[in-house]
This record gives C-alpha cells, structure tokens and sequence, in this order.
C-alpha cells in the first residue's frame, strides 16, 4: 500500500487533473453507484478494459453499504487492490485496467482494483516451429502466462524473472529471466543493464529488444534466437542461457548463442542420439547446399564449364541450349521468383497461401521451363535450394539462409568460383568476428569439448556432463547420474 | 609485455598458426625448384629443413622468452629505443614484403590457370579487401582462420595424394643419396623459402596465454609441415619424371588433375578457389604482424598502418614479371640472413647482456 503524504490542496489540484486528463475518451466511465444519493461511492474506469462480470459480480455489490475505503478494501475479493493518493499511479493503474473508487466527487484517496479483462488467445500449438515428437505447446502474447509455462517445466527457487517497463508509449512489461546458481551473474547483469538503457517508444515483440541489445545489429546473423517452444527456453535456462520475455509477444529471446545452436531443434533429443546426429548434420547439408548451389551454377556455367564430365555437361548444355539468357540472369530471375512465391505465400491467408504454392511453385516453374526461359537443371537445383533454406529449426536463420545467396550469386557472376570462395571466406571472418554477449558465436573456435558432447553432435544423455563452457555457467557439470541398468542385459555379459 | 588477457589465445592454437605460417603458395612449387640440382633426392632436403626450422623455433622461444615480449621489445632491450626501432623496421619491412610476394604469387596462379584477363589490381584489392576484415577483427580472429583453413580445405586436400598414388612410381625414388652435398644443400636453400614463415612468432609471441606450453605444439606445427611437404614432395617425385618435373611450374596444381570423380573434373579451378582462403589468411597474418609492428615503432593506430600496406602491396603487385623474380630472390636472401643469421646472434647478445646485468 502506497500512500503518499501530500498536501490537501495539491492532492485535489492533481485529483481534477487526472480525471480531466481521462475523461477526454468516450470509453472512459465515471458514474456513482449508491442508489442513496447522501454518500455515494464515485467510481472511474476505462470500458474497454475492464472485464464487467467481475464489476458486477464482485465489486459493486459491495458498494451499496457505506464504509470508509480501507474497510471496502478488505472486503472485496479481489487479489490486487491498491489504496493511493498519487495521481500518477492512479492514472497508471486505469490504463492497465483498474477501477478506481472514491468516496467523495473530489476524493484524493482512491481505492483501485485490478479487474483487468485480459481476453488472449488460449495456450496452443506452437505453430512456426512444429515438431512431430516431443511437447507441442507455444507461447502466446501474454508474459504472465508465459513465464507460468517456464515455471511449470522448472519448479525451483533458483529460476529468477527480473521485470522492468520499457517503452516511453508502450510500457510494456518485459521479463529476464535465468536460473540463479548456474547462468553467468555477468551476463545476468549484461543484459539487464542493456535493457534499462533502452530508449524507445514502443515494444511490440521481444525481437525488438533482441536486436536493440544484440552485440552487432549489422550482421545478417541473428545472435539470439526467439523461440515459441517452452521446452526449449526451458532448456536453455538448465544450461545457463537467459531468456527475455516481452508482455505482447509470443516470442521468447534465448542469449548468449552459438551459430550451431541454430541447427539444433528440440525433437533431436526425443531421438535416439545416433539418428539426431543424421539430422543435424542434414541440417548443416542443406544450409551449404541452399547457399551455395546456385552461385555454384552460375560459377560453373559462366566460367569453369570444364569442371563438369563431358557426359553431365551435356545433360547440362542441352537444357540450357534454347535458354537465351547468361546463367547469371537466369538464376536470378528463378531465385527471385521462388523467393516471391514464398513471400507471398506467408503474406497471404492460409488457405489461399497453400493454392499459391502451387500455381507458383508448379504452374510456373513448369511454364517458364517449356517456354524456354529457364533450364530445367536449374529449376532442380534452385527448388532444391529453396526446400534446403528451411530445415533450420530457427526461422530468424533461415531466412539469413535466404537472403545470403544473393550477394554470393553477384559474387559468382563476376569472379566465377573464386567468387565464390570469396563469399565464404568473409563469410567466416564474419562469423569468427561476431559475438553474443561478448561470447564467442562461431561455435567451431575455440574448440570445447563441450560441443562435442551436445552442439555438433548429441551423444547420449549420460555422456552429456558438462554444460556448454563458452556460457561460462557457474555451474560446470550436469546432473547426470550414471543411470545403471539392473542386473546383466543378455546371457553374454553374465 | 604480455598482451591484455582478452586478447591472447589458447597454447594449443599455435600449433595452427604455426602450420597456417608455413603453408603458402610455396606448396603448389617448391617440388620443382628444390629438384632443379638435386633431383629425386630432394625430399631429403626438405627434412633437413624441417630440422633449421625446429632449430629456429628453438631460437626464437629463448629469445622471447627472455624478455616475454615480442622482436621490438628484445630490440629496444639491447640497443635502446632509436636503434632498436631502425632496426625492427627492417623486419616489419621483411613481414610485408613476404606477404606481398605471396600475394603475387597467388594472383599469378589465378591469371594462368583461371582468369587470363583479370587485371592484377582487382585480384589483389579483393583479396586484401577480406584481409583488412579479418585483421581489423584482431589476432584472435586470425587465429580462428588459421584455425579454420587447417580444418576445412587443407584436410580435404591431403586426401587428394592419393589419387596420384594410383599411377605413382615409388622406383623413381631409388636409389637414395646419389647427389653431391652441394647439390643437396642448394635443396635444402631453395626449401627454406617455401617452409618460412615461423618468423611471424617473433610478433604474436606475447599473444600466446601461456608460452612456455605453447612451444611444443610450435614444434608439433613444423614437424606436420614438414612431414607435408616431404610427402607433397615424394607424391611429385613419384608421379612425374624428373625431366617433366623440370618444365612443369606448379607440380601441385598438375597433380590435381588426376582427380575424376563423375561429377567433377578438373579439379584444380576447386583447389585454386579453395586456396584463396589458405593465402588470405596467411597475407592476414603477416600483413598483422607488420602493420602491429609499424604501430608500436611509430605510434600510430594500426588501422591507418594497415591501410597504407594494403595500398602499397597493391602498387606493387601491378609490377609483375622480373619483379617478381627479383622480391622472391630477395626475400630468400633477407629470410636466411636475418633469421637465421641475425636472430641467433641476437640470442647470444642479450644472453651476455642479461648475464652481465645480472654480474654488476
């Protein structure tokens, strides 16, 4: 309870102010409840954002007998209620959907009660990043709810959520939180002070604090990754990870990473851990073969046709023999049409999306290859490519997938192969450069034997010890219990 | 004059820097020249030179160790401030130098086996563009490229002996010591060039977290080099005949043209490509050790000491031809007589030095 000790005159100064400042919009409410008209209670509230079956059910009710707002304060049966004089709070709370109740007209003392309708959707399926093993539940936009799926997979003191507002407009809530005892107090404190300092209007999604506190937001690489799945941020906090929660948005933050860790989805631990590791590395496959297949095209064709057999080049020649494009064109022409069908596709509503992938994806590819426009090689290879761009659990990265083969296909163009290599190469100096909160990104260097145990492969669970060093975790080792079956498997080991 | 703890690395990395250091363009040639006198018996040298270059690091470790810092700090230790920064001068000059003749070399390779019409300048702006981006990340960056170019094209590339092992002729090698010990030594010469570049540890020396652990994956680095090079060497021997090897300009390159696999021919545009990262990481890292050096000799921020190596080295790789011949000569002469020459005379003068020190 807050009240503050201000003087009477400047208190009512203040009282006609709050109540002008609100009462400008309509769905702003201030009527009397007492159907005796001697001392009726005054109450304010925001129509809009308020839930009314609580009003009716467990608040007005009580307003009919005359009590002094402190008794009226422990009667009614509702969890958050604040008894104040500060017309800065007051104003506050009613825009987070409280009521507020006065004795008199002209009342500094104001009882607000928390009956905020918070109508969102229900807990679902996590929808862009599905699994077919393994829990199915995703964030929605509410934070409380949110952290209440966090919570239920840790039931432990130590899980911490630190929350401050940000936003000068928006005032939204965001969360951080970590596991007390095991994630790095530096980072805790890191991320912490990078979100106070955040000067922004308005927070719609944690990606918008993700990328104001990331260590270089001019690299095409996401270093966190927002996930919808709570057994991930779940996972995440155990290993000594810090996860940033906004109140709106569906999307929770994981930091510090590693670039490995976006090839990594959730459903490889629900595997046995030699079929993960198939995976995984697909996974890596198809990032090279998404970025590197099309540059490779028109490096071959443009220059170093000599590469190719004689027997494949003339598979190759002769679909491209009626083409009168160079290869650089002509694989651009397809990436960017395959890439404006996929953007179409998650533009449009879901049912007409899914037809449009096939007028586009069939229908035109295959009329572009029979009005000779295109070579038919090319439209395997970049549908391949395309298909490759989205195996990567994280969808931040696959679309950095996306994106980077353009300037790679430049590239190509004009220095053939070695153009190629070019890219790669700064590519990796790029990588090798870029940090995540301070910590190492690529996770090739310095090597750990900690990614070994769960980052480019997963071996089983009991050989997982340690957790990942480059988070420098304070605590070192998994609990792994040597999980000993009972008792000789067949009549050999008798 | 240990470098700030952020910025040092592991013990263990230096066996990459040193095995990235060493690995050039030299690799693609060197079966030739060092064949020139002593023909079949030239891997002999190439282990002989093995050994000057573990001796070398030998050297520099004791050198350094006892001042723990790098070349200009031993420098200003004897000769005091003016003459010892005349005389690192001379060896930042060498460091940018051997980079720019590796630079050379490579653009030469691609303007004969890839791009005939490709000016000089783009090839070389190119390559120092993605240098610059790798030294300005700073030597820990660098050292994750070492890293990397070890693990990611070179393992790949030492599967490729086998192919020409198929049609390989072992009988060349026989018989063993047949030339003159002139003859020899004029191989082990000619393989110095191509196995330099440990040099470069008399300036990341105090970048090295615990050096005194670091030295035997130096000597693990030169030891891999060398056991490289000799196979590198012996493949050649045995898959060309001694007057072929005479004629051909890069043996390695034409070696990999026995790799066919029915996707791909031709393999020497991949291997070409793939070695872009090899020499830009090891430009980086001389084109570092210089540019850090120039720094502390004359006070002046890195960046701007980079940047003008990087315009000269592209002047001077438009000069091609004789000139090339001539830096290559040059940068053999100055290899040989300052670090094996100066530097272990260098060695002895500051261990009287610090005894006489230690006598008053």
């Amino acid at each position: 309870m807050k009240v503050k000790n201000e003087d009477k005159e400047n208190g009512a100064g203040s009282n006609q102010n709050w109540l002008e400042r609100l009462s400008q919009s309509n769905d702003f409410v201030r009527e009397h409840t007492s159907l005796r008209d001697e001392e009726p209670f005054w109450i304010s509230y925001y129509r809009t954002l308020i839930s009314s079956d609580i009003l009716h059910k467990d608040v007005l009710p009580y307003l009919h007998e005359q009590l002094p707002l402190e008794e009226l304060k422990s009667r009614i049966p509702v969890q958050e209620i604040i008894f104040t004089r500060d017309a800065d709070e007051i104003i506050q709370n009613i825009l987070n959907g409280s009521l507020a109740i006065q004795k008199h007209q002209y009342d500094d003392e104001c009882l607000l009660i928390n009956i905020a309708n918070s109508k969102f959707r229900d807990v679902g399926m996590a929808t862009m990043e599905s699994s077919a093993l393994g829990p199915q539940v995703g964030f929605i936009e509410e934070l409380d709810t949110n952290i209440n799926l966090v919570r239920k997979r840790l039931p432990v003191p130590e899980l911490l959520v630190k929350e401050m507002k940000v936003g000068e407009l928006s005032k939204t809530r965001v969360a951080v939180l970590y596991m007390d005892g095991i994630a790095d107090p530096e980072n805790v404190n890191t991320v912490i002070q990078r979100i106070k300092d955040i000067q922004y209007d308005h927070i719609q999604d944690s990606s918008y604090i993700a990328s104001m506190i990331e260590d270089n937001s001019n690299s095409l690489f996401p270093q966190s990754i927002s996930t919808e799945r709570a057994d991930r941020v779940a996972a995440g906090l155990t290993e000594g990870k810090i996860i940033i929660a906004a109140d709106g948005s569906p999307n929770l933050v994981i930091l510090p990473i590693t670039f490995m860790e976006s090839f990594i989805a959730m459903e490889d631990y629900s595997y046995s851990w030699i079929i993960s590791n198939f995976f995984r590395l697909l996974r890596l496959t198809a990032m090279f073969i998404s970025t590197m297949i099309s540059p490779m095209y028109v490096a071959i064709m443009t220059y170093h046709y000599e590469l190719i057999p004689a027997r494949l080049l003339d598979t190759l020649v002769g679909s491209r023999a009626a083409v009168p494009f160079a290869p650089f064109l002509e694989a651009l022409f397809l990436e960017l049409m395959i890439e404006m069908v996929k953007e179409a596709g998650i533009r449009l509503p879901l049912k007409i999306g899914q037809s449009l992938g096939v007028v586009g994806g069939i229908v035109i590819g295959q009329a572009v290859v029979e009005a000779g426009l295109t070579s038919n090689v090319l439209l395997i290879l970049v549908g391949l490519g395309s298909l490759a761009s989205y195996t990567s659990p994280v969808y931040k990265f696959s679309n950095t997938i996306r994106f980077i083969k353009f300037p790679v296909i430049f590239l190509a163009q004009w220095f053939g192969l070695l153009g190629v290599f070019l890219a790669f190469l700064i590519t990796q100096i790029h990588l090798l450069r870029l940090t995540s909160l301070g910590r190492p990104y690529l996770s090739q260097y310095p090597i750990r034997n900690t990614s070994f145990q769960d980052l480019w492969v997963r071996l089983p669970f009991s050989m997982q010890k340690e957790n990942p060093k480059t988070l420098r975790p304070q605590k070192k080792w998994k609990s792994t219990g040597k999980g000993k079956k009972t008792g000789p498997t067949n009549d050999f080991y008798e | 004059m240990q470098a700030n703890i952020r910025h040092q690395v592991s013990p263990y990395l230096v066996f990459f820097i040193i095995y990235n250091s060493q690995v050039g363009v030299g690799i693609l040639s060197f079966q030739r020249t060092i064949a020139a006198k002593a023909g079949y018996d030239a891997w002999i040298g190439v282990l002989a030179a093995g050994c000057f270059v573990q001796a070398f690091i030998w050297v520099m470790y004791k050198l350094l160790g006892k001042t723990n810092g790098d070349i200009i700090d031993v420098h200003t230790t004897i000769f005091g401030n003016v003459l010892g920064k005349f005389l690192s001068f001379f060896i930042m000059i060498y460091y940018w130098l051997a980079s720019v003749s590796v630079l050379i070399g490579f653009i030469e390779i691609i303007q004969v086996w890839m791009f005939p019409t490709m000016p000089a300048w783009i090839l070389s702006t190119l390559i120092l563009i993605s240098v610059y981006y790798c030294v300005s990340g700073g030597f820990r960056v660098i050292v994750g490229m070492s890293f990397l170019s070890f693990i990611f094209p070179q393992i790949l590339l030492i599967v490729l002996f086998i192919f020409p092992l198929k049609i390989a002729h072992f009988s060349n090698l026989l018989p063993i010591m047949n030339h003159s010990f002139m003859d020899m030594a004029d191989s082990i010469k000619s393989s110095m060039y191509s196995i330099a570049g440990t040099e470069a540890l008399l300036m990341f020396y105090p970048f090295i977290r615990d050096p005194k652990a670091s030295k035997k994956f130096a000597h693990l680095g030169v030891l891999f080099t060398t056991i490289l090079y000799t196979i590198s060497a012996i493949v050649s021997f045995t898959f060309f005949s001694e007057n072929q090897l005479k004629t051909t300009i890069w043996p390695e390159l034409s070696l990999t043209k026995t790799v066919t696999l029915s996707f791909l021919e031709r393999f020497e545009y991949l291997y070409i490509s793939m070695y872009l990262i090899i020499i830009s990481v090891l430009i980086s890292l001389f084109l570092w050790c210089s540019s850090r050096g120039l720094k502390k000799i004359f006070n002046r921020k890195q960046k701007y000491t980079l940047l003008l190596l990087c315009l000269l080295s592209i002047i001077l790789c438009h000069f091609n031809g004789s000139f090339k011949d001539i830096l290559n000569k040059f940068i053999i002469q100055m290899n040989l007589w300052i670090f094996y020459g100066y530097i272990p005379i260098l060695l002895l003068v500051l261990t009287f030095l610090i005894r006489g020190k230690q006598n008053d």
